[in-house]
């Protein structure tokens, strides 16, 4: 028998992350912007009085534990749409379409200058990244140049940012209705490489 | 005109109820993509719309078939540039009681009902959540769905299906500003129709008679009683309904 050396801690101390710094933005103002147009607006204080007042210790509170969850949601939404971009790079196939709904529910937290800024910070850390180098150059070279590639990856993944947005939004709302808790919201845990 | 320049897609649209809603639509102005799976009978379709001074193309396709059905919204958009309507006809029906009923009947009814409808939604839906519009038709064919009858397990459990995936595909398309809607028709008088009266060994005019007795209205329906719900459902009068079953079949 051959001895097996066990490089169990060797393999967790190597995995690498993919880059998220565009959550950061996220995390900093799409929660900012949620609350800003809640307020504004004068929203959902009777909800709270009626249904949550007794769960959280003033309104202010527990808008910005919606704006968290509608950010959280955004951060989700932009981990599932980077599996559907790397699902296509594994079976070969073109970017997925843009899905954008034709309405999305009130109050859209992300202005054109923070996605704008969104795809920024993703074009940024992705386009240094040597695998995109690689999977452009293995998938996509013909179709499309490398920096168009990578604005196109950015631009799906603000998409996927905004409907993860647009569907903790609606949990929230479903919760409201049938007079429940809030739902759930967690972070997924990064996502390895 | 209620569909004036709308590009519609259906599915079986050379049979009797496929054949009546395209001819209705492009009376309404729409340019339509006839599918059947006899070109001959497709083409036959097609030269009526031109003669009626709308577009049309003539698709053979076998809906349960992915390929052939990518193929076709591949040429229906390389044409049209788009795809506003669907209408998901295509149907076939090979009763036997159960303990005849071979695997292959009931294969072929899920794959050309079930499977045919999912490939065509599937591809469909692509072009029209690009478009933030869509409208999409389920017809359940000539059985009100959920509502069984002996010997034909195969095509209940099929139209049952297809009454669920409408009641899905509308909460999770909805949002696209898709509609997705289902017809079930019952008692019309199709070729269908007649060739199962025939199967059970009835003659038309005796099931007729006996057809009215379960129909309030007395009276079997038309094609023309199904193409104007599908009519209805494809124009924009229809924009706030979606998720329902209507059924075609001359009472509740």
């Amino acid at each position: 028998m051959h001895d097996i050396p066990d490089t169990e801690e060797a393999d967790a101390a190597a995995e690498r992350y993919w880059p998220e710094g565009y959550k950061e933005v996220i995390r900093a103002h799409a929660g900012q912007a949620f609350e800003a147009r809640i307020h504004e607006a004068g929203a959902f204080k009777a909800y709270y009085e009626k249904l949550y007042a007794d769960k959280y210790d003033d309104f202010e509170q527990f808008i910005k534990r919606l704006a968290e969850m509608v950010a959280i949601g955004a951060e989700n939404g932009a981990d599932a749409i980077f599996e559907e971009i790397y699902a296509s790079f594994r079976n070969h196939a073109s970017l997925p379409d843009p899905r954008v709904p034709a309405r999305y529910y009130w109050p859209e937290p992300f202005t054109e200058e923070l996605k704008g800024e969104i795809r920024r910070n993703i074009f940024k850390e992705y386009s240094r990244h040597h695998a995109y180098e690689h999977i452009h150059e293995d998938h996509y070279a013909g179709i499309l140049d490398f920096e168009s590639f990578v604005k196109q990856v950015a631009s799906l993944v603000v998409i996927g940012a905004v409907n993860g947005a647009d569907e903790a939004l609606g949990r929230i709302y479903l919760s409201f209705l049938n007079a429940a808790p809030l739902p759930p919201a967690r972070r997924r845990p990064k996502r390895i490489r | 005109m209620r569909l004036a320049g709308k590009v519609a897609v259906i599915t079986g649209a050379a049979g009797d109820i496929g054949r009546g809603i395209a001819l209705k639509f492009a009376g309404e102005g729409a340019h339509v993509v006839v599918n059947d799976l006899s070109l001959m009978a497709a083409e036959s379709v097609s030269d009526k719309i031109k003669e009626m001074g709308q577009k049309a193309l003539p698709v053979q396709a076998d809906v349960s078939s992915f390929k052939d059905m990518e193929r076709m919204f591949s040429e229906a958009v390389s044409v049209f540039g788009r795809v506003d309507i669907l209408v998901s006809n295509a149907g076939i029906r090979r009763d036997s009681p159960i303990h005849t009923m071979t695997e292959t009947q009931w294969d072929q009814v899920m794959d050309v009902q079930l499977k045919g409808c999912f490939n065509a939604v599937k591809l469909a839906q692509k072009y029209m959540v690009g478009q933030q519009y869509g409208r999409i038709i389920i017809v359940a064919s000539p059985v009100p769905s959920g509502l069984g009858r002996s010997a034909e397990i195969n095509y209940s459990t099929a139209n049952a299906g297809l009454t669920g995936l409408t009641a899905s595909l509308a909460i999770e398309l909805g949002k696209y500003n898709i509609n997705v809607n289902c017809i079930a028709p019952d008692f019309i008088e199709t070729q269908m129709t007649r060739e199962h009266v025939r199967t059970d060994g009835m003659y038309m005019e005796d099931f007729k008679k006996a057809a009215l007795a379960h129909i309030p209205l007395r009276r079997l329906g038309t094609v023309e009683d199904v193409s104007g719900v599908a009519l209805f459902l494809a124009s924009d009068e229809s924009g706030y309904v979606s998720g329902q079953v209507i059924k075609v079949r001359g009472g509740p």
